[in-house]
């Protein structure tokens, strides 16, 4: 026997698609859509096949954008010398809120993962080699300092030593805020080795 | 619904919705356990330290009904070093995922957990990690039940031999008479042989001086590994890995 009307049952097969959406929480948002004002849904449908259709990879640093290439990578007073490597396009946007960093980015989508079987063919690698040729003086690699990370990290460098570039990694430590009795000892080393004189 | 005090190393994990995961622990009163981390891939989570792959912590568990979770937890020893170098990560690994698919759960043994608990303090040290590789496969096999047979023929018994065969399907060695047995096994030199029975013999920090010439390595690959993926009926996704990283 099918408990909805067929398609709410389809509303809620979708929604339980979406990462971190369980059956449960899908059946709550359909109801809710369904309650929604026919002008706000239509928005939110709007909203979501726009955004497929005209986001795209730039096809320079790898990030979303909706003109290729991205307005990072053609602003012409960014530093064009300077690639930061980060894992993920919502990366690109933390580094970008410091408002600190001019140089440009390079996105992978992904970490090489041994254990999960992820290796350096799947992520956007050989394209990060294919745009160092052409006048880059440094490469900060700003992976999470995780396991995966570190060896993404660890891996991009050993491929970029040979070339003769100056390959940075971004410093680990207390967080600003922080408390130092809560600091492990793998982080407080790390501060430590970073110190800088005041 | 029961808490519980164990020691474990952390040997695999796996994300898990947005900043949880699921870890693989290693302890030596109950086996391989499977674990929820709460909050742990949050930047300022308690439990980030101890929780990390290769990491040696103190935990503090809680049963539940499919899986424990893990309420508290203290490092005891991070093997930083292995996660600060390519090579010996890569390897680490490797020997971590071959553990985790040659133990059944809550298959609890005091003898495996030390044998790995060492095998990580060696990796931060070992000179030549090809040859470490070799000896924690072989180790691990014997230590797992399944030791193979290279001191007299598996099939008829013979102890002197001009020429040897390995044979991963009968778990040992092979003399000429018998060699048909197994249309598979490989022809191996005995100074191969003798390094095989040196590693099983020893003790494996006596192991760190072991010096190899390269056709022996190389021999001592083929037929280790082979004997291991036959035994283990699966390629370790971190052997491919192990390849990507050796042609740099």
């Amino acid at each position: 026997m099918a408990y909805y009307a067929q398609p709410i049952a389809r509303l809620i097969d979708e929604l339980s698609r979406l990462p971190g959406i369980g059956p449960k929480t899908a059946q709550r948002l359909t109801f809710y859509i369904l309650k929604m004002p026919k002008e706000r849904v239509t928005n939110l449908v709007q909203a979501i096949a726009d955004a497929k259709e005209s986001i795209v990879y730039c096809s320079v640093c790898g990030n979303f954008t909706d003109v290729d290439p991205c307005s990072i990578c053609s602003a012409p007073h960014r530093d064009r010398t300077t690639i930061m490597v980060v894992e993920e396009p919502k990366d690109v946007v933390a580094v970008e809120k410091t408002r600190d960093y001019k140089g440009l980015y390079h996105v992978l989508h992904g970490v090489i993962s041994p254990l999960e079987g992820i290796g350096p063919d799947d992520i956007r690698i050989k394209e990060l080699l294919a745009r160092v040729s052409s006048g880059v003086k440094e490469v900060i690699i700003a992976t999470n300092p995780d396991v995966e990370g570190e060896a993404t990290a660890l891996y991009i460098a050993r491929l970029l030593k040979p070339l003769g570039l100056k390959v940075t990694r971004i410093a680990h430590g207390i967080p600003v805020g922080g408390d130092l009795d809560y600091a492990d000892e793998i982080t407080l080393a790390k501060a430590l080795e970073g110190r800088r004189e005041m | 619904m029961g808490v519980y005090t164990t020691e474990a190393i952390v040997v695999g994990y796996r994300d898990l919705g947005e900043a949880d995961r699921i870890l693989t622990l290693f302890s030596p009163e109950r086996g391989k356990i499977h674990a929820v981390a709460r909050g742990v891939r949050r930047p300022r989570s308690p439990l980030l330290a101890g929780t990390q792959l290769f990491s040696y912590s103190k935990f503090l568990l809680v049963e539940g009904k499919n899986l424990d979770s893990v309420s508290q937890c203290e490092l005891k020893e991070s093997f930083f070093k292995i996660r600060e170098d390519l090579d010996r990560m890569a390897y680490g690994a490797y020997f971590a995922e071959l553990l985790r698919i040659s133990t059944r759960e809550c298959d609890k043994s005091e003898e495996v957990f030390r044998f790995f608990l060492k095998t990580l303090f060696l990796l931060q040290v070992w000179e030549d990690l090809q040859v470490m590789a070799r000896v924690f496969e072989l180790k691990l096999m014997a230590l797992q039940g399944f030791k193979p047979q290279i001191f007299c023929c598996v099939n008829c018994g013979e102890k002197r031999m001009e020429k040897v065969w390995f044979s991963s399907l009968s778990g040992g060695i092979l003399c000429e008479k018998c060699k048909n047995k197994d249309e598979k096994a490989i022809r191996i030199s005995n100074e191969t042989l003798s390094v095989m029975k040196h590693i099983l013999k020893k003790r494996f920090e006596e192991l760190a001086e072991l010096k190899v010439t390269q056709d022996v390595k190389n021999e001592l690959k083929e037929v280790i590994l082979n004997f291991v993926l036959h035994q283990l009926e699966r390629k370790p996704r971190t052997l491919s890995f192990l390849e990507d990283i050796s042609i740099l």
